[in-house]
């Protein structure tokens, strides 16, 4: 999707009480960028089965968010991944020896496919791909949105291998007017009045898709509990709350998804720049779908002392929505000027871009870096924040503030 | 750490068959010690297994941890029935993480968790809850707004 239309540009800009500044590319005042919350509960770090510490979210059911540091690197570490649960009970125990995959609804066979079926009757095919939560960086909005308040790191990138949704669908065999795909975990409320966590993708958008997945590994082990054991969809380039955890049941339908988490939850202003001004209600909406432009600095660390004269090895990561990353560029000076960063090894469009850019500090004082990655279609992330009322697909220009001494 | 694991079980100095060499060359031991050397065998054996149904991985069991004590209400009128009813679906770090809410949000959010998923609350309780979360969770007095350096 494109940068905000100048129309609304300017529209978010007076809602703001800023419109004297319009026009002019990255204001140096800085404060354009929305900081992090100074309001928000600190939260503690929390070792689950499986996994190493991470940043509490939320205990019943489990969110936990991957620290900054991670994200110095392309492939985040199993253990290290974010876990995003919405509804309890969640799966504590899966036997992937008895556990079936059933697939139903409008096909020509019902099957049901156990791990070893799904291992030696289909291709297996690996894509290495970013999944990101829709809101991840809610507690970064202004203003504020109720929802999980994650800071940034609900996000990661793994290599993903399995079989190709398409092969085990075109071996079902989809009927004639078959619209919809659904896909459905082994987590089920244990209140019935809360809707169980069902997602859904077009049936041509997975027919025209191979890099679209039912992965039983992640970075060559079998995946956490916690990031869906035995198996999960994958949906390269599009936010992670298609990524259905703990696979149990794909239906495919011959009318549109009418689930909770489709109809009503997941859902974006229908405007070019899915954005709205901050605090309005959007008219209508649309299905989440493509991830945006981001781009991270791991490392230093956010607040971090440096000494002058001394060279230090800026480290992140960059992504988009499945076009590939082309160019990552840094600003010392609040975006008055831009310097290239050199990039990492390219792992596909789907993936996490290293950068990586050297800086020896000669003068002490208070610095501001902020960073920004153009796609290969020249998408770029955007210079003041874009707001929706549900806190997601953030994508600002990031930055860190760091002192030299 | 398999490595130390193994060398634990076998001959200080050298791998199982070749104990015998080494400790005819000791003085003052006769010949190999067949009980160690047996015993030593069945727990690498066992151990075996062990690692193959580990590393199979066909079945994984987790336990989860109680709700972190970091989510746990402030106290305040009401609190109770706020525990009762809002900690049932969710722990409540649900509640305690949000951004501050005036009465109208809270009041929104308390009828969504009723409406949308059913949360069991009777019409008595609305109240309580709202007035619970808006004196516990809603706009702090005037403070100054955060200035950019
Ligand atoms: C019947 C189950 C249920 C009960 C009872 C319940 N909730 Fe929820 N609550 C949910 C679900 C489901 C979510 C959404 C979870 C998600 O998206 O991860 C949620 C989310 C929330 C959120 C996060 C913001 C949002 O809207 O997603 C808040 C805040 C919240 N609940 C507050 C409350 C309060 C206050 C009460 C007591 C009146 C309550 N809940 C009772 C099911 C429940």
């Amino acid at each position: 999707m494109q940068a905000p239309s100048r129309r609304v540009f300017l529209k978010m800009l007076g809602g703001a009480g800023l419109s004297s500044f319009a026009g002019r590319r990255f204001h140096p005042a800085g404060f354009l960028w929305g900081a992090p919350s100074d309001d928000s509960v600190s939260r503690p770090m929390v070792r689950y089965p499986e996994k190493t510490d991470l940043i509490l979210l939320t205990s019943r059911p489990p969110q936990l968010e991957t620290p900054m540091k991670y994200f110095d690197r392309a492939i985040t570490p199993n253990e290290a991944f974010f876990v995003r649960y919405h509804i309890t009970p969640i799966p504590t125990r899966v036997d992937a020896d008895t556990w079936r995959l059933h697939i139903g609804g409008h096909v020509e066979h019902d099957l049901r496919l156990s791990m070893n079926d799904l291992k030696t009757q289909f291709d297996k095919v690996s894509v290495t791909a970013v999944a990101q939560c829709s809101g991840n960086s809610r507690s970064r909005f202004s203003p504020r949105v109720l929802g999980g308040q994650w800071g940034d790191g609900a996000m990661g990138c793994a290599e993903w291998s399995g079989a190709r949704l398409r092969d085990v669908l075109q071996k079902a065999g989809v009927k004639e007017g078959a619209l919809q795909v659904t896909f459905n975990g082994l987590d089920t409320p244990a209140f019935s009045s809360v809707p169980d966590l069902i997602k859904s993708l077009d049936v041509s958008r997975i027919l025209n898709d191979p890099n679209v997945l039912i992965a039983y590994e992640m970075n060559g082990q079998p995946l956490p509990l916690l990031n869906g054991f035995p198996a999960r969809v994958v949906v390269p380039g599009w936010f992670a709350d298609y990524w259905i955890k703990n696979l149990e049941e794909i239906l495919v339908l011959d009318h549109p998804d009418e689930n909770f988490w489709t109809k009503t939850a997941y859902r974006i202003p229908d405007t070019p720049c899915g954005c709205v001004e901050p605090g309005t209600t959007p008219q209508h909406t649309v299905p989440i779908s493509r991830l945006k432009v981001r781009s991270f600095i791991a490392f230093p660390e956010n607040h971090a002392r440096l000494p002058r004269g001394n060279r230090v090895l800026l480290k992140g990561i960059a992504f988009d929505g499945g076009f590939g990353i082309e160019d990552v560029q840094l600003s010392l000076d609040r975006g008055m000027n831009w310097r290239r960063a050199k990039l990492g090894v390219d792992r596909g469009p789907f993936s996490f871009r290293e950068w990586s850019f050297a800086w020896s500090p000669e003068v002490a004082g208070e610095y501001r870096i902020l960073v920004r990655a153009f796609n290969r279609l020249g998408e770029s992330q955007s210079e003041i924040p874009r707001w929706n009322p549900s806190g997601y697909q953030r994508n600002v220009v990031e930055h860190i503030e760091v002192v030299v001494v | 750490m398999w490595s130390n694991i193994l060398k634990s079980l076998l001959c200080k100095e050298e791998f199982l068959g070749s104990c015998r060499l080494n400790s005819r060359n000791k003085p003052g031991i006769r010949g190999p010690e067949w009980h160690l050397i047996l015993t030593r065998w069945a727990s690498i054996v066992l151990l075996a297994i062990v690692m193959t149904a580990l590393l199979s991985a066909a079945e994984k069991t987790i336990q989860l941890p109680p709700d972190h004590p970091f989510g746990k209400l402030k106290s305040g009128a009401g609190v109770e029935v706020v525990e009762d009813r809002c900690g049932v679906c969710h722990s409540t770090d649900y509640i305690v993480t949000q951004p501050r809410r005036d009465a109208k949000q809270w009041s929104t959010e308390v009828d969504k968790m009723i409406r949308v998923f059913g949360a069991p609350v009777k019409e008595r309780e609305v109240k309580i809850i709202v007035d619970y979360l808006v004196s516990s969770y809603g706009p702090r007095q005037e403070r100054p707004t955060r200035k950019a350096k």
